[in-house]
């Protein structure tokens, strides 16, 4: 069946079986490799994307369902060139090791700044909570959250 | 050399890691997201038994599907014996015998996943079911089924010194223990993938290995293939830990790719990851110690049981807790392996440490409490210090005296610079206990042996300090090497193999490239997982990353340097010496001249030697010129980790309330990146101390918890954000710029850490994992 | 292996449900589907027609009225977590969908699916239990609404209907105040509760306990009632409650659970807990009360 995704602002029509889940079609259909599945079972946040602005785990979402929703991945936070402030901040305090988690982690960070722009620590804790990361670079990642929003207020 | 005697440049420098723009866009291509042209996909039939032999195969009906390439199963496989590193693994690919529940049994390549997966459904598999054994207890009796071919039992490997029946006499305090560890899963976040492809005789393997040139030599050893046939690529790996060494379904993936006469992929799904690889050893410490009134140890006598599963092969697991609280006069140390009928086990991260180095901390603890001292002084007074002998050395007599006939064949003047072996060369925990419990202020926060420091409704909270040590690599499996070479335009590119696993060692060993080289960080480009560019090297494993592979890099650096500083002397600087030249940001001078318009680039350099009668190219290629000492006989990393907890004694619950994590691992090369290690071993080993561990079927010996909703990873609110680390460098002999390794003891001490802040806070002692179950069965509440 | 489905994409309940009559029980209702995806991809449900409901419209809401609280079957975890603000009870569900799954699923996953998944150690459900609420029930014939504890069957079975499609939660609010707490034991700070236990008390305007509803998950098939432990409290005043009854509740409690052992914990272990929490949620809602126990 034919589904149009809109990823990243641009409209992609692709031909597909709509029982497909969203982070599968993401990955493999238009190769965007840094939606990351690792449990697809919604524990570990790897796959986490936005839709409609809201975090979502695109590996327990159906590609169907996501058909008329504003898609955004890491592909399009930021680009090499011009890294988004969370980005930058994740680089800064190296909040990372293997770096198979970051992409949801950003994004899940996304979200809760977008909802919490001048949160607590503990506060972004427990919202970084949704995303294992097994290097445990836990406080590095609460570190780069804190400086993230930091940056994201001045900006403002 | 001069460059030891003057500030670092680079080495030290917290820079961003090499690959972190592409971390953080995710673009960086783990083998997962990796494709060739033509490939089609592969998918393992795993075994539903725990031990059986095949009678009878059919694949027909499999072959015969539409879409299906080939079928792979043991009558296909060369029944030669292939071994992982360090005896994680060994066997044949595929044997038709299967040893435990998910274990290989045959494999497809099909158009599609889905195809391979129907296809696997379809192969008529006649088991002859054989007796199982899963305990590993049970497994070493004679009359046990024996699981392989060389029996269940390796021999045991025992370390031993002075008299232990005048120990015991001496003694005035015992102590002893038996602890049952249960086994912790590495818990990969990000699967594993393996795409080989074979051209005329010569097989390419794409994988996230830490171990390109381990995997190269299995290929070779399952295959009987020349190494040169053989091009492995080690992509990066999510976390690993051990788990992505070289791994049989890279070999099933090679064998597939081969008859299926097209290039293979197969994929692992987290399930795989978690029941079909490997995992943490079972283990089961039963031991004792004494010491005099005042707190001095005079004997350790533990013997220590690991299950290897149904391949492993290891009859020892990280010792250097002996060597750590080797200052005891008496000691006995045995560790013995043995296969069961379980997933196969290998090493984890600080393998050992957290177990056996676990339980001789918690046997010293008791000690202290009942001489009445504090857990910091305790440590003080028997642990090791730079200098001292290392016990482990007196294992195995034959290694010992193999070390000893291979050191008497270096020639001296190599050995000049060598530290005395068997001694400890650098570093110790004395730096960090002091430094580490005045940061923590821990003489305010311990009150007393099993007693909290506060008591809040059922809530109690205190304070632990826990040790662990491990090895900086080590030689037994061969000499590590690596290349650098100087490009025509200056820029430089390391070659050596040791994976990305994401411990940041791409960014540290550049760093230490540029640092003997006087060339800025970001002309220094590395390759680290291309085995026909690279040299051989154990790999990222066994700490061994910074201290030898280091050591190699440093080393292959320096020889490029004098290469290129023998050009720039004779066309630049009048044939002087090549001693009175330095480089600094990729230009050469003469040392001392303050200003001299002779400053030539590298660049230049070698722009001369282009057009030189020397020979046709401009690159300069350097080697380690000499072998390095070995760094077993010599050479620890170590840490010291102090905690507070809150234990809810109705529930049982645990929560990491503060952190201190220190670390000597001597020189620090990028602090961001230890820090890192340091942290991540803290967690990994809480989530050990606290939750993890995998659930066996008592009936089949499957795992019950293969997945990431009850095989349970600690989150970031489950450990304190403002956890701090703490270095104390102690600057080593033989390690580049004086570093040495980091990533398995913060693990150790932070299992030890977290276990007696428990006692501290309930007055009981808890086997880890400390589940909240655990925590109440101990205070005998139901 | 996971079997192929088709999707369906009702604008109506109506034809929701015509879609489920004609495919039966091969046909699956499917609101945030992070339940169903698991199941799917498991092989653990025969699935051949997915009914996408979530462009069913009027069941994404949360009304609050005099007479009762009404939460439609397409409200998100995260728009409960949101509702903390309109009232009392709803401030204690939205700390309860905090401990649920993760934010980033929580944004998918629906009330009414998490009801209709009938998992015995489900967070909400002991809640709506303890706060005596109904699941509202829609069929060809019409509405009709059925008490949360009756909803379910077993684990994983709920007494829905063929042709009824579940459409709404109604929790009654009953004269004087009502206080609820929720409380578990989980392992990391995402996880299924190994144990929980959920109670509501109702004080009249002379402070005197009213009602007394206790809902017990992971503890037994489905989530149990204590009707000892309820009785012990009421016509109590909530000013100087002797401490001694929240224990004793606790064990009456404790007394009537079914625990079974799993990977997550023992059989033991859940009924000592049940023990513990049920104490903890009525001296939680005491104190809410602004009364005190003694």
């Amino acid at each position: 069946m034919k589904l149009t995704l809109n990823v990243n602002g641009r409209n992609h029509e692709i031909e597909t079986a709509l029982d497909r889940t969203l982070a599968d079609v993401l990955r493999n259909e238009l190769g965007l490799i840094g939606v990351r599945v690792s449990c697809a079972e919604g524990e570990c946040g790897s796959c986490t994307i936005h839709a409609d602005g809201k975090a979502v785990t695109s590996c327990l979402m159906l590609a169907a369902q996501a058909s008329g929703k504003k898609l955004l991945t890491v592909e399009g936070l930021g680009d090499i060139e011009k890294l988004h402030p969370i980005q930058q901040a994740f680089i800064d305090e190296q909040g990372f090791q293997c770096a198979f988690c970051t992409p949801g982690f950003m994004m899940s960070a996304k979200a809760f700044l977008e909802e919490c722009p001048n949160p607590t620590e503990e506060e972004t804790a427990i919202a970084m909570s949704g995303n294992i990361c097994r290097c445990g670079a836990y406080p590095y990642i609460v570190k780069a959250v804190m400086k993230a929003a930091d940056q994201l207020r001045q900006e403002k | 050399m001069g460059v030891m005697d003057k500030k670092f440049r680079v080495v030290g420098k917290g820079v961003p890691v090499k690959d972190a723009k592409e971390k953080v866009t995710g673009s960086m291509k783990y083998a997962v997201d990796f494709t060739v042209q033509g490939m089609v996909h592969g998918k393992i039939l795993r075994s539903p038994h725990p031990h059986a032999r095949i009678r009878d195969i059919n694949t027909s009906k499999a072959e015969a599907l539409p879409g299906v390439y080939a079928v792979l199963t043991h009558k296909d496989v060369p029944q030669n014996d292939w071994e992982a590193a360090w005896f994680n693994r060994r066997g044949k690919v595929l044997d038709g015998t299967v040893r435990f529940v998910g274990d290989d049994v045959a494999a497809v390549a099909a158009k599609t996943e889905e195809i391979a997966e129907r296809a696997l459904a379809l192969i008529k598999i006649d088991y002859e079911i054989l007796p199982h054994v899963f305990d590993m207890e049970e497994a070493m009796k004679p009359e046990a089924p024996q699981i392989r071919i060389e029996g269940n039992l390796r021999d045991p490997y025992v370390v031993a010194w002075g008299n232990m029946g005048e120990g015991k006499d001496q003694a005035e305090i015992v102590a002893d223990c038996d602890i049952l560890y249960e086994s912790q899963q590495y818990a990969p976040l990000g699967r594993n993938a393996c795409i080989a492809e074979w051209n005329g005789g010569k097989v390419t393997v794409w994988t996230s290995s830490q171990t390109p040139s381990e995997l190269r030599d299995g290929i070779h050893e399952a295959l009987d293939i020349p190494l040169s046939k053989i091009r492995v690529m080690a992509m990066p790996c999510g976390s690993s830990f051990g788990q992505w060494w070289s791994v049989n379904f890279m070999l099933i993936t090679v064998c597939l790719a081969r008859k299926a006469g097209r290039p293979v992929k197969i994929e692992l799904d987290n399930e795989e990851c978690m029941v079909s690889v490997k995992r943490r050893h079972i283990e089961r410490t039963r031991g004792r110690m004494g010491c005099t009134k005042d707190g001095e140890i005079i004997f350790a006598e533990f013997d220590h049981i690991i299950d290897n599963g149904g391949y492993g092969f290891k009859d020892d697991v990280g010792f250097f807790c002996v060597d750590m609280w080797g200052k005891a006069a008496h000691g006995h140390y045995a560790v013995h392996g043995v296969n069961t009928n379980l997933l196969t086990a290998g090493c984890m991260r600080g393998v050992g440490d957290c177990t056996l180095g676990a339980s001789v901390e918690r046997v010293a603890d008791t000690l202290a409490e009942k001489v009445g001292m504090d857990p910091v002084e305790f440590r003080l007074k028997n642990q090791i210090r730079a200098g001292d002998e290392l016990r482990m050395q007196h294992s195995r007599s034959t290694m010992k005296q193999t070390m000893e006939e291979y050191a008497a064949s270096i020639p001296n003047e190599l050995k000049e610079s060598w530290p005395k072996l068997f001694h400890l060369s650098s570093g110790d925990t004395r730096g960090l206990l002091l430094q580490g419990s005045e940061k923590f202020g821990w003489k305010n926060r311990f009150k007393e042996w099993g007693k909290p420091h506060t008591v809040n409704g059922s809530l109690r909270r205190a304070v632990g300090v826990g040790t662990g040590a491990h090895v900086c690599g080590v030689e037994f499996e061969g000499a590590t090497s690596a290349i650098v070479r100087i490009n025509p335009d200056g820029s430089v590119k390391v070659h050596c193999s040791v994976g990305r696993q994401g411990q940041g060692s791409e960014t540290t060993q550049s760093q230490v490239a540029a640092e003997a080289l006087g060339v800025p960080f970001d002309m220094v480009e590395i390759e680290t997982g291309d085995t026909d560019s690279c040299p051989w090297s154990h790999g990222s494993l066994a700490s061994n990353t910074m201290y030898r592979v280091g050591w190699a890099t440093r080393a292959a650096a320096m020889d490029a340097r004098r290469q290129l500083l023998e050009v720039a002397c004779r066309e630049f600087f009048d044939s002087c010496d090549p001693s009175e030249l330095d480089i600094e940001d990729g230009v050469i001078f003469r040392k001392g001249i303050e200003r001299s318009n002779v400053r030539p680039t590298i660049s230049q350099v070698l722009n001369v030697f282009r057009s030189d009668t020397l020979g046709q190219t401009s690159s300069i290629t350097g080697r380690p010129a000499v072998p390095m000492p070995p760094a077993t006989t010599f050479a620890r990393h170590f840490a010291a980790h102090f905690a507070e907890v809150e234990v809810d004694i109705e529930s049982g619950e645990i929560k990491i309330i503060d952190y201190l994590a220190t670390q000597d691992s001597g020189t620090v090369v990028n602090p961001q990146v230890l820090k890192n290690q340091a942290i991540g071993g803290a967690i990994c080993g809480a989530g050990f101390a606290i939750y993890e561990h995998l659930v066996f079927d008592p009936k089949t010996g499957a795992i019950k918890n293969g997945n990431l909703l009850d095989y349970k990873l600690l989150r970031a609110a489950d450990f304190p954000s403002k956890a701090e680390v703490l270095f104390v460098e102690s600057y080593d002999p033989v390690g580049p710029f004086g570093a040495r390794g980091a990533g398995e003891a913060p693990i150790a001490a932070a299992v030890s850490a977290i276990s007696q802040a428990v006692y501290n806070a309930i007055g009981v002692r808890v086997d880890i994992p400390m589940t909240p179950e655990r925590v109440i069965r101990a205070l005998n509440h139901f | 292996m996971k079997s192929h489905f088709e999707v369906f994409q009702p604008a109506t309940i109506a034809q929701a449900i015509a879609l489920k009559q004609r495919h039966g029980k091969t046909a699956r209702f499917w609101a945030g589907g992070t339940d169903m995806t698991l199941l799917w991809q498991r092989s653990l449900i025969d699935l051949d027609q997915s009914i996408d409901i979530t462009g069913v419209g009027g069941l994404d809401r949360i009304k609050v009225g005099k007479q009762a609280i009404e939460i439609g079957a397409l409200v998100t975890l995260a728009q409960l977590e949101r509702a903390a603000e309109r009232h009392g009870l709803l401030k204690t569900l939205s700390d309860v969908t905090k401990l649920m799954c993760t934010p980033q699923t929580r944004t998918l996953a629906t009330v009414g699916g998490n009801i209709c998944n009938a998992s015995p150690a489900a967070d909400l459900s002991p809640v709506f239990v303890a706060l005596d609420a109904s699941a509202v029930l829609t069929g060809t014939g019409g509405d009709r609404s059925l008490k949360i504890v009756d909803f379910f069957t077993g684990p994983k079975r709920t007494a829905i209907k063929a042709s009824e499609m579940l459409t709404g939660i109604k929790i009654p609010l009953p004269s004087g105040t009502t206080a609820a707490s929720y409380r578990r034991v989980a392992r990391t700070v995402v996880d299924i509760a190994l144990v929980n236990a959920s109670s509501s008390v109702t004080v009249n305007a002379k402070g005197a306990i009213t009602r007394v509803l206790i809902g017990l998950g992971a503890v037994g098939p489905v989530i149990l009632r204590a009707p000892e432990a309820e009785k012990q409290l009421l016509g109590k005043s909530i000013n100087e409650l002797p401490r001694r009854l929240l224990e004793e509740a606790g064990a009456q409690a404790a007394a009537v659970v079914q625990p079974i052992s799993d990977v997550r914990a023992s059989a033991d272990y859940r009924r000592h807990m049940t023990k513990i929490l049920v104490r903890r949620t009525l001296d939680d809602c005491i104190a809410e009360l602004g009364g005190q126990t003694v």
